[in-house]
């Protein structure tokens, strides 16, 4: 059954699902994020990436860093820089769109999975920004890469709300 | 694929506004930092008025600084036993750019929002532009008071003391997050309500 909230409803239901995402991400200890999640999902991921794509960088993940054979370049991921902020953004926004559970449950899987690999893609340029840029790193990492992945996360979202409605009549019952 | 023509022209207009104003914010980061900071000012007045204030954007390097020096007016308890004297000083900063970061989402989407008069258009970017202003304000005062709060929460933690975060710093542990982009994204939800309001009010005019 798909659940027809007025405007503004809908507006607080995913201001409240953003809320309660962020709440529970900020229960996960600091040390669990580090050595477990970001150094099997992220830092592993993309040192394994980095030196299949790029012979010769001779990149290593160490918990949560990236640290180059070289020593040029040692990058940290901290909490906030996994891209949950987007993740919990688009998942919260679809969670409030008057849409069929199969295609909010589609949206979700493949959201995270396409912020999840733009991502990577982020700290791996921000790896090569550091090794070889350093002077660029501000402005990437604070500014053109935060703006461009929100932008990418409601293009996105563009899309599967057009699908989810045209596809997905959000009359009909589950 | 339904809409697959209009997705695809929308995206790509997407990414050319996201790339031409954050063109023009890094290029006119400095104007608009001056233009936001008496905003600023005001908001930690009215956010923290035990501290004496004063605010300004400085060159580091090649990087735009807004720095906040704090002074306080009244001793500071972190404990019974510890605390700062009135007159102590501290001091935070931001990368200017960062604080361009909700204005950049918030203005694309507005302009990429499809619309169907030129007119309408502008009522969107003006409506943009009224919620920048408490958007803004929500966010840079609250980090840079939440950075000088982390300095009080490492001195108790320093002594063996638990100290509750103050709203303050839990805000702008939120905003760090991603509240940074939830508001912008929140406010140019809001301007488009607005608009197709305004549009259906006169409409039945």
């Amino acid at each position: 059954m798909v659940l027809h909230l007025p405007p503004l409803l809908r507006l607080l239901a995913f201001i409240g699902c953003y809320w309660l995402l962020d709440a529970g991400y900020f229960q996960v200890p600091d040390h669990t994020l580090a050595n477990t999640v970001y150094y099997h999902g992220v830092t592993k991921v993309c040192a394994w990436l980095i030196n299949h794509l790029f012979n010769g960088e001779n990149v290593s993940a160490f918990q949560n860093q990236l640290i180059s054979a070289t020593g040029n370049a040692n990058l940290q991921v901290v909490r906030g820089c996994d891209g949950s902020g987007a993740l919990f953004l688009l998942l919260a926004a679809i969670a409030a769109f008057p849409a069929r559970l199969l295609w909010k449950l589609k949206g979700w899987f493949c959201g995270a999975v396409f912020i999840y690999a733009v991502n990577l893609i982020r700290i791996g340029g921000l790896y090569f920004v550091v090794a070889y840029r350093p002077g660029w790193f501000e402005l990437i990492h604070v500014y053109l890469a935060p703006t461009l992945i929100i932008i990418l996360v409601c293009i996105f979202y563009g899309w599967w709300a057009t699908q989810a409605q045209a596809y997905g009549p959000s009359t009909a019952a589950d | 694929m339904v809409l697959r023509p209009l997705l695809i022209k929308l995206s790509l207009k997407a990414l050319l506004v996201w790339l031409i104003f954050s063109g023009l914010g890094w290029y006119f980061q400095n104007a608009i930092g001056h233009a936001l900071l008496p905003l600023f000012e005001a908001t930690i007045r009215m956010l923290a008025p035990e501290f004496g204030s004063g605010l300004k954007i400085v060159t580091q390097g090649h990087e735009q600084i807004i720095q906040l020096n704090v002074r306080l007016l009244k001793p500071f308890a972190i404990s019974q036993q510890y605390g700062f004297p009135a007159g102590k000083e501290f001091q935070a900063g931001s990368h200017l750019i960062h604080t361009l970061v909700p204005i950049i989402i918030e203005l694309t989407l507005l302009m990429v929002w499809p619309v169907q008069t030129f007119q309408q258009r502008t009522l969107l970017l003006v409506l943009g532009l009224i919620f920048i202003i408490p958007v803004s304000a929500a966010i840079t005062p609250t980090l840079l008071l939440g950075l000088i709060e982390i300095n009080f929460q490492e001195t108790a933690s320093a002594i063996g003391i638990v100290r509750p975060d103050p709203f303050i710093l839990s805000w702008m542990l939120f905003c760090e997050g991603g509240g940074r982009w939830l508001l912008p994204v929140v406010a140019a939800w809001v301007c488009i309500f607005l608009l197709n309001a305004l549009s259906r009010s006169k409409r039945n005019h």
